[in-house]
């Protein structure tokens, strides 16, 4: 189990207050905040080793480049891929669109069908939209019950798609899909599986090989790493049959007026100068999360998840969304009460100090096709206790009072 | 809650300004703000004048203490009055400009712009032809999406 007492002493920003109030930060679907050990990480990085990554053969672009590529390892390993099937880019939603512009743009063709779920974030539902319109291919949507679980009914959508992306664990209902299960499902029928992981991999330990997805996209600045990194896995074979997804430096390695001859991968598809100190910063965000464990991070968000939805369904009337049982769901907690905006409820509890998220979370789909509106919601992450959701549902009752 | 600046819109959620619907309105348009908040105006033009406004919808109490306001207001107004109403009118209708609140901007301009976009239509094509219905405040509709997925 963890120790919150001794983690919380790690990130600065928990000692802000908020409005007169300790600050309570439940938002961590939307980002981490940042340990002291990545935030010096970053610092170091900047003051004794900033230097451009293969590009020279001094000491300092030397270091660089041996502390960017140690953190590609770091990311292999920890979700069991090997380093050259790691591409850093700058989110998860650019990771999701080069398999779009590249994979989908090569081997997708009129009349192929695309397969994708309601639930998905819209990073990982606009560009399957957009290149089947583009391609004449048919976009199929799997539905999900009001429990938040996709109906066996619906995988006949994965069997006939020569591509399924699908998230994980929904950045809404909290669902853990069963991707293993679908990509055995996609590989029977030819096709290939891109798993969204932004909100499994912060949460859940992840093995690529044991999921066996073909692709999977997750992003830094989830799992306590800075903005502005993201990465895709891909397995070799395909990554290597692919075109580049931009053109510049680093993918290259014979560039003549007549034409040029591409890198090897994973540079293949890292144009330009990347985000040095982003990918130095999620390895030691990655050091820190091996250094508590993946298992004992899950429990702790599992024995918040129970406390929190046992609190929360004791208010009258609140309807909370996705499965009930803790075991089947990443730490996200939605929610509507009725007669209450989830923007006003998020802007009186931040008089309070704590932080909250309300609107559709870049979920609209799942919002309209279960008929709910906008909504709050709460996430989790390693520092949060159980003391905080007990001060979180008297204010959330106060603010309903005061409304009603 | 203890009391806060943000009480007078609290006091216009529970208390609203002109929230209903009307029978057979001359133009109605119905607005989707960025956080996904939907608002319907209706209004009643007699000469080149609003004789009646109301609203109805799903929006926050910003949104409704912005359109309490501001349809209380240009009742009897012509519709070029109307689309000539700026920001610092608003706030001083709404007496608060949420300069240090900028993220919830957007929910008191939305009932505004909402409302001279039906005055556009109008003067564009005059009264609606079939006024659009209002959809009923979107209440969870779980069950019945289960029933379409054929699931109990």
């Amino acid at each position: 189990m963890l120790n919150t007492e001794e983690i919380r002493k790690d990130f600065p920003i928990l000692k802000r207050k908020i409005n007169g109030h300790p600050l309570v930060y439940l938002d961590n679907g939307a980002t981490s905040q940042k340990p002291i050990q990545v935030i010096n990480s970053i610092v170091d990085y900047y003051e004794n080793h900033n230097a451009n990554v293969h590009r020279g053969v001094h000491t300092l672009s030397a270091e660089a480049t041996e502390m960017y590529e140690e953190a590609r390892k770091k990311v292999a390993k920890f979700i069991n891929a090997e380093p050259e099937e790691i591409i850093f880019t700058k989110n998860a939603s650019e990771a999701l669109n080069l398999v779009a512009y590249t994979y989908g743009d090569s081997f997708i063709s009129q009349g192929d069908s695309i397969a994708t779920s309601i639930m998905e974030h819209h990073s990982g539902f606009i560009p399957w939209q957009v290149l089947a319109k583009k391609k004449n291919a048919t976009l199929e949507v799997m539905n999900v019950t009001k429990e938040g679980e996709i109906p066996e009914s619906e995988y006949s959508k994965i069997s006939k798609s020569k591509l399924t992306s699908i998230v994980h664990a929904s950045n809404v209902l909290g669902t853990i899909n069963p991707v293993k299960e679908f990509a055995k499902l996609a590989h029977e029928n030819e096709g290939v599986i891109l798993v969204d992981g932004s909100q499994s991999v912060p949460h859940l330990p992840v093995d690529v090989k044991d999921l066996d997805c073909d692709f999977f996209a997750f992003t830094g600045h989830k799992m306590l790493g800075p903005t502005g990194i993201g990465v895709l896995y891909g397995k070799k074979e395909l990554l290597e049959k692919m075109p580049p997804f931009l053109y510049g430096g680093e993918m290259v390695v014979d560039a003549k007026v007549e034409g040029c001859k591409w890198n090897e991968i994973p540079h293949k598809f890292e144009a330009g100068t990347p985000n040095m100190a982003g990918t130095i910063g999620l390895g030691a965000a990655i050091d820190y999360l091996n250094n508590l464990g993946m298992e004992n991070v899950r429990a702790h968000e599992v024995e918040l998840l129970s406390h929190a939805t046992k609190a929360l369904l004791e208010i009258e009337g609140l309807e909370l969304y996705g499965p009930k049982d803790p075991t089947q769901r990443t730490g996200v907690l939605t929610f509507n009460i009725p007669g209450l905006s989830s923007i006003d409820l998020s802007s009186f509890m931040d008089e309070y100090g704590f932080a909250i998220r309300s609107g559709f979370h870049c979920a609209q789909p799942v919002h309209e096709a279960l008929g709910i509106l906008p909504s709050a919601r709460i996430s989790f992450y390693i520092y949060n206790t159980k003391e905080e959701i007990d001060a979180l549902i008297p204010k959330i009752k106060e603010v309903r009072k005061a409304m009603s | 809650m203890s009391e806060n600046r943000y009480q007078k819109f609290v006091e216009l959620f529970k208390n609203p300004l002109n929230r209903r619907e009307m029978e057979n309105p001359d133009v109605t348009h119905e607005g989707r703000n960025t956080c996904g908040d939907t608002l319907m105006v209706f209004l009643k033009i007699k000469d080149g004048k609003i004789e009646d406004i109301c609203y109805q919808g799903a929006f926050c109490a910003f949104s409704n203490a912005s359109a309490s306001q501001v349809t209380e207001f240009i009742k009897g107004m012509n519709l070029d009055d109307v689309l000539a109403i700026d920001n610092p009118k608003l706030f001083e209708l709404i007496g608060d400009d949420l300069s240090d609140n900028p993220h919830r901007l957007s929910c008191i301009l939305f009932p505004l712009n909402t409302i001279k976009k039906a005055c556009e239509k109008y003067k564009e094509n005059g009264p609606d032809k079939t006024p659009q219905k209002l959809k009923k405040d979107i209440d969870c509709h779980c069950d019945e999406h289960n029933a379409e997925l054929g699931i109990q």
